[in-house]
């Protein structure tokens, strides 16, 4: 697991990041915060314990990949396309997530919370004992999403469309707890 | 040092495992249960279970403490002297626990209940129920969260931005996203003072 605060003993750049995973299938404990990638498909790797905070990847395309532990915290997230990927205990809060899309995707345990949606849909997925609190959502869509104890407290959620999706463990307001 | 958590699917709760990258003693973290994947995960990583943290005396942090007393020699710390019958080194609000070649601050959250510690290291935080992402720990009254806010307001949010919130319920944060994202509310109108 990286260490927070101490940047210096993994810290790679962009360029590097796409090299690591392009050789390696699993990549292991890498600290790079504020990288850019655009434009570039990610299939088939395992990022564990990787922090890639403040990052930018817009237009990036991740299919078939798994992240757990990893933290994309405060990133921009434009157009970005999650295709049957494993995110478990991941942070993506107060990301921008504009046209954004998950598809067919297992999202475990991941925190959303703070995100700034603007036409963002899941489609196809498994939400499970995730965070959504506090999120800013426009053309928002779940299709066919199953969101078990999934919490979307002090978000509006009047516009979302929740299409063919099993909303029944979720929890929309403070008074239901956890 | 890496990281591993796992997920109690009985108690809904998580449980950590620290320890060295190559195996050695490893630090277990409010073992909800200890069931058969956490058990593969501790002997798969190599690692003896030498150090158990406790963050509340409540029974979905500490089930699997008898059959971890079983298979490992242990030392367990808490806010209590004594936990299911096991004898349990009592830790103080600020003590630096030196555990498996690591240091790690306790902080007492007394707004969680008596027995509520959280334990920052190595720029991670362990804050049990006391603080969940972007939600307060449950508590009964609104005067309870008013105490419980300040708490966390107070002990934790001061915590470096980059320090990665491990909870003991929901998924991980950090302490920059937790300022933002955490409910405003004013203590006073909690607690119904004027």
């Amino acid at each position: 697991m990286f260490s927070p605060g101490h940047h210096s003993s993994h810290s790679v750049d962009s360029d590097r990041l796409l090299a690591l995973l392009g050789r390696y299938p699993t990549v292991v404990d890498l600290n790079m915060p504020n990288i850019s990638i655009g434009d570039v498909h990610i299939e088939g790797k395992s990022l564990y314990g990787c922090n890639l905070s403040s990052s930018t990847l817009c237009g990036t395309r991740i299919s078939g990949c798994t992240f757990e532990l990893c933290f994309l915290a405060f990133s921009n997230l434009e157009s970005v396309r999650f295709e049957e990927c494993t995110l478990r205990n991941c942070v993506l809060g107060a990301s921008v997530v504009t046209d954004t899309r998950f598809s067919s995707c297992i999202v475990v345990q991941c925190n959303m919370n703070g995100i700034q949606a603007d036409v963002l849909s899941f489609d196809d997925c498994d939400l499970l004992h995730t965070r959504l609190n506090g999120a800013a959502f426009a053309g928002t869509e779940f299709i066919n999403c199953n969101v078990k104890r999934t919490h979307f407290l002090r978000s509006k959620t009047d516009g979302v469309s929740f299409k063919y999706s099993n909303t029944e463990d979720a929890v929309f307001v403070e008074s239901q707890g956890w | 040092m890496r990281l591993h958590s796992h997920f109690s699917i009985q108690t809904l709760t998580n449980t950590y495992l620290v320890g060295p990258e190559d195996g050695g003693d490893a630090i277990l973290i409010d073992p909800g249960s200890f069931d058969g994947p956490l058990l593969d995960l501790v002997e798969s990583s190599g690692y003896y279970v030498r150090t158990v943290l406790l963050t509340h005396g409540n029974e979905s942090q500490l089930a699997g403490l008898k059959t971890i007393r079983r298979i490992y020699d242990c030392e367990v710390f808490g806010a209590y002297e004594s936990i299911l019958g096991f004898s349990t080194r009592r830790v103080a609000d600020g003590e630096i626990l030196d555990v498996c070649s690591d240091s790690i601050r306790a902080i007492a959250m007394p707004g969680h209940g008596s027995g509520s510690l959280a334990y920052y290291g190595s720029g991670f935080l362990f804050c049990g129920m006391a603080l969940s992402a972007g939600e307060y720990g449950w508590v009964e009254n609104s005067y309870a969260r008013a105490i419980l806010q300040a708490d966390v307001q107070d002990r934790l949010l001061i915590l470096p931005d980059e320090t990665v919130v491990l909870p003991g319920f929901g998924p991980p944060s950090t302490i920059a996203l937790e300022k933002i994202t955490l409910p405003k509310e004013d203590p006073t109108q909690l607690a119904g003072r004027p």
